[in-house]
């Protein structure tokens, strides 16, 4: 974050709580960008809209903003050409693309230049479980080789977990669901995110394996214990938080 | 024992065929000509035989018989060898001279001596029951027919076998341009519509085929690439208002201080979402079977991949009240696509979970066979009647009796593409009860 942007900050006031996140929209359908901008404003975010691909290059780079979510498909300078441009002048500002195409094809053209990558349409919920996720990845990059989540500790290392010292069995796959939940601390993540991002599943399974495996998870982690970790987020999702703390 | 392919070309045939006709017309001819050569040699030999035989004749005429032989050992005496055969007998059989046995009977006749020239023989029958005999090796004759042999048996032998290499290399040229053509074909057949036939070299007789074939290529490019565009569009088109109504559904979901309203609406968002789901599967299938999608051909842990899967739908399966097993060989790859190959599996296994019934026992294999990998998902529920199997891997089709069950009947035609796509046989097999979904991927790595 730039030093110019920090002083921003500090004018507006808004390093009060931690800081606000500024999010540039780069979205040609208006009904869609009144969609997503009443919903960023709902969630206590600043948002900027941009129309064309043209205005949104020449606001993201005058402008700093945390986060870009930019419509692939614009009218004249397209998204991916956009984002092209800015990582090419250095600008490496985390971007999520927004896209009618779900091909698996243009997924993994979209993954290489952006940080996310969500099909059109979406739940509010979704892309701002999403914003979450982007906006704190940064300070995932460290190499952790444990996670703590009140008295639940996983030893990344070992592949091992411990509640209130007590040693978890758990079945590989809880492991990975655990270890991204966990990594995703105090952050909503959507059944979405853990299908891409615990199974690798780009599409949507008939069937609710997310469901039944956090049941599972929850069964090993949290029954035992009495205190609920694990929290289910009505109509957006799960997270893991030391319920007694305030979410970060 | 398997003729080689090169004989077995239409090609080879056909120069062999020629040859062998070639080889009966030269015999023909060739009997012609020896026959008449021969002729003519020995209407010479014979009109010599006469001659001598006439002088012979005259002198004995005038003077009797012991001026004739008298006449001959003249001659004999006089000539070198080769010469002229001279046989007189006697009434008693005495024979002088060449000693010749004659044919009791006055004129020509021949004797064949093995491995030695012919004799052409004039028998003249003198006065008191002596013969007389004037003959000539057909030396000429017989040197001439032993060459003329040998040399038709060469020539012969020589156009067969020029021949046979002929064919060979026409029919290997042919067999390299058909071998082009198949290449090029599979590489259509797989998708690639921007291959062309190669026109140089085609020769004049394949050059049209090409140029036909290669229009055609143009025009289906041409078409399909519209139909692709019109694909994006579409989706682009119909995503786009989907879009709208399901923001709208949330907004008004959102405003709703009911619990009763705020349910309709998520039910209405849920049918929605099942919409949009359906139409992914049908763009991504259109994508697969059309070819336009990229398949990656990565190499993919299938034991592994197997194994996670298998894990993941494990507990779903009991919670249908169902077991879940796995029998999987360690250490399978394949070269292919993990997205899609993940796809393929979960649309198997989500089949199996729910259409084998509560109680039913599902098992995720995987062995080697030789070179293939040999894997899927067997159950012992209520199975797929052999009658409908065919269909079941179409587009929608789902047995009547599945109505009632969610999913779009896209699972299993989405598999096929993805096995098609990825040169997997993929059957299914009725074992009365239950069901076994097999893919055979032919080359591990």
């Amino acid at each position: 974050m730039s030093l110019q942007f920090l002083l921003a900050l500090c004018q507006r006031g808004l390093l009060s709580e931690g800081w606000t996140v500024r999010i540039l929209l780069i979205e040609d359908d208006a009904e869609t960008a009144d969609y997503v901008l009443r919903g960023l404003k709902e969630s206590g975010w600043m948002a900027d809209h941009a129309a064309t691909g043209q205005d949104g290059l020449m606001m993201a780079t005058d402008a700093g903003y945390d986060i870009l979510i930019i419509d692939r498909m614009l009218p004249g300078l397209d998204g991916y050409k956009l984002l092209t441009m800015l990582r090419a002048g250095g600008d490496t500002t985390p971007a999520i693309f927004l896209t009618a195409v779900s091909s698996i094809e243009s997924r993994v053209e979209g993954l290489e230049i952006a940080d996310d990558y969500l099909v059109k349409p979406f739940a509010f919920s979704e892309l701002k479980a999403r914003i979450g996720a982007v906006a704190r990845r940064p300070a995932r990059e460290a190499q952790e080789t444990a996670l703590k989540v009140a008295d639940l500790e996983m030893d990344l290392l070992g592949r091992r977990v411990k509640r209130d010292g007590e040693e978890i069995g758990l079945q590989p796959t809880e492991f990975r669901l655990l270890e991204y939940l966990m990594r995703s601390k105090g952050q909503v993540v959507t059944r979405t995110m853990l299908l891409e991002n615990v199974w690798d599943f780009h599409f949507d399974p008939k069937t609710n394996i997310v469901e039944t495996h956090i049941s599972r998870l929850r069964s090993k982690v949290d029954k035992p214990f009495g205190r609920e970790l694990i929290q289910t987020i009505r109509g957006a999702g799960y997270m893991i938080a030391d319920a007694d703390a305030p979410a970060s | 024992m398997q003729t080689p392919r090169l004989l077995r070309t239409a090609q080879f045939r056909y120069a062999l065929g020629a040859a062998l006709l070639f080889a009966l017309l030269s015999s023909i001819m060739g009997a012609f000509l020896y026959y008449g050569v021969r002729d003519g040699m020995e209407r010479q030999l014979k009109e010599y035989i006469r001659t001598e035989t006439s002088h012979l004749m005259g002198d004995y005429q005038d003077q009797g018989i012991d001026e004739l032989v008298h006449d001959i050992r003249e001659r004999v005496e006089r000539t070198p060898s080769p010469r002229m055969l001279y046989v007189v007998e006697a009434p008693n059989g005495r024979r002088i001279f060449d000693r010749i046995e004659l044919p009791k009977q006055a004129g020509w006749s021949r004797l064949t001596r093995d491995s030695r020239p012919d004799i052409i023989l004039n028998t003249v029958r003198l006065e008191d029951d002596y013969w007389l005999g004037v003959g000539a090796e057909a030396r000429g004759q017989y040197e001439f027919s032993r060459a003329f042999r040998h040399f038709l048996a060469l020539a012969i032998a020589g156009i067969v076998l020029l021949s046979s290499v002929a064919g060979l290399l026409i029919s290997q040229r042919f067999l390299a341009r058909l071998k082009r053509f198949n290449t090029f074909a599979a590489r259509v057949g797989e998708g690639d519509l921007s291959v062309r036939m190669p026109t140089e070299g085609m020769g004049e007789d394949l050059r049209p085929l090409a140029d036909t074939v290669n229009r055609m290529l143009e025009q289906i490019e041409i078409l399909l690439d519209d139909v692709r565009h019109n694909s994006a569009s579409i989706a682009h088109d119909l995503r786009t208002p989907l879009g709208h109504l399901r923001q709208t559904l949330e907004s008004l979901a959102a405003q709703q201080s009911g619990a009763a309203a705020r349910e309709k609406c998520e039910k209405a968002i849920a049918e929605l979402d099942n919409i949009l789901s359906t139409f992914s599967a049908l763009l991504r299938i259109g994508e697969l079977e059309s070819g336009s999608a990229e398949v990656r051909a990565d190499r993919v842990d299938l034991s592994k991949l197997l194994e996670t899967l298998a894990e993941t739908y494990a507990p779903v399966a009991e919670e249908a009240g169902q077991v879940m097993s796995a029998d999987i060989t360690p250490g399978v790859t394949v070269s292919g696509d993990q997205n899609l190959l993940v796809q393929l599996f979960s649309n198997l296994l989500e089949n199996a979970v729910r259409h084998a019934g509560a109680g039913a026992e599902i098992e995720v294999f995987l062995r080697r066979e030789a070179d293939a990998a040999v894997c899927g998902v067997s159950d012992n529920g209520p199975g797929i009647p052999r009658a409908n199997q065919a269909d079941m891997l179409k587009p929608f089709r789902r047995m009547d009796t599945s109505r009632s069950t969610r999913g779009s009947g896209l699972g299993l035609s989405l598999v096929r593409s993805i096995a098609a796509r990825h040169d997997a046989e993929l059957s299914l097999k009725d074992t009365a009860p239950g069901l076994v979904v097999e893919l055979i991927f032919p080359k591990t790595d």
